[in-house]
């Protein structure tokens, strides 16, 4: 991860700040941890309000302020004694990683830890070297859910049992090859594309053969594993906080990758002759 | 005539790529790992069946003392 540090003087500042657990350390300590922590929960899908309030419940509890500045790709993040005599400045780039809500819930949680003081500073950074080196959620059964998930939309749109197992196909083979792109480092763009062209001819597998009577919803449902969601839920909830660059950012981001699922659905359903062309 | 062949065409060409795909890649898996012996059905902890994101990990509870002396 790329940091870059902005200091005020060459000196190290020698200013203790004293934690509600009775224990005092310098200020480059806790901004450092802070910064760590706030890239972290900000790439694992967290948003602004949340992220600004932990911080802030952190380092109350740990005796000082902390006034943050959240931009698209980094984290401006300031900590200073109550009195304003001393601070100190950190920016860190935040995380890209995909969405984590296990990291998420487990780091509010530390932070909930430390602001009751049930752990020490330095037992809160062991913690947080063990949430970060979480191990991913099993690919094979997120695969299974997110398959079964798709096809209960299906279902939930009118679509007949010939169409939910379509569905259900589909989107295996949509899904799984997203996670073996995702694993080769591509473009994430790139691979919207090619997924939702995949889902999209599969999932015109109902109109192909007259399996059912819904190829339609079939098409239609079979990329909606694709749909960023939580860009757009994250991008509103920021909106309403008043952080609109980063809500903005999150919002063209999202609107990125729906334009990118629509070519390849279009490219889908084009050459399958399916309605719309 | 082309246009009735090629959504056959397409639909045929995407699907067998995705099963040689999947194949090939269980294939490696197995290849790789050919030690490790693995159930397809297993009965798993209760843990295993509710952990909700946020649930301690396995490896965490040595962290604390539950033993009964």
């Amino acid at each position: 991860m790329t940091t870059m540090r902005i200091e005020a003087s060459a000196a190290e500042p020698i200013a203790l700040s004293d934690c509600l657990c009775g224990e005092s350390h310098s200020l480059k300590e806790i901004c450092l941890f802070l910064s760590e922590y706030a890239s972290w929960l900000l790439g694992s899908g967290a948003t602004c309000i949340r992220l600004e309030r932990n911080v802030n419940r952190m380092a109350k509890a740990m005796g000082c302020e902390a006034v943050m500045t959240i931009l698209p790709r980094h984290i401006h993040l300031t900590v200073c004694l109550p009195d304003h005599s001393d601070s100190y400045t950190y920016i860190t780039a935040s995380r890209t990683m995909p969405i984590s809500f296990d990291i998420n819930t487990r780091l509010s949680e530390l932070s909930w830890e430390i602001a009751d003081s049930k752990i020490s500073f330095d037992e809160a950074k062991e913690k947080f070297e063990s949430i970060i080196h979480t191990p991913p959620a099993n690919k094979n059964l997120v695969l299974l859910l997110a398959s079964c998930a798709n096809a209960a939309f299906c279902r939930l749109f009118t679509g007949d049992w010939q169409a939910v197992a379509v569905v259900f196909l589909s989107t295996i083979a949509g899904f799984y090859l997203k996670q073996v792109l995702c694993e080769h480092k591509m473009d994430m763009r790139l691979v919207f594309i090619i997924c939702a062209f995949v889902s999209s001819v599969l999932g015109a597998t109902d109109a192909l053969f007259n399996l059912g009577t819904t190829p339609e919803i079939a098409v239609g449902t079979s990329v909606l594993y694709l749909v960023p969601g939580i860009p757009f839920l994250n991008s509103f909830s920021d909106m309403l906080a008043g952080h609109y660059i980063c809500s903005f950012s999150r919002f063209i981001h999202a609107v990125i990758l729906t334009c990118c699922l629509s070519f390849g659905l279009c490219g889908g359903m084009l050459l399958m002759n399916m309605g719309m062309f | 005539m082309i246009a009735l062949n090629v959504p056959l065409v397409t639909w045929c060409v995407i699907a067998f790529a995705m099963v040689a795909l999947i194949i090939i890649r269980v294939c490696q898996k197995n290849y790789n790992q050919p030690a490790h012996h693995r159930h397809l059905i297993e009965i798993g902890s209760e843990r295993e069946e509710f952990f909700v994101p946020g649930d301690r990990l396995i490896k965490e509870d040595d962290l604390y003392d539950d033993d009964e002396d």
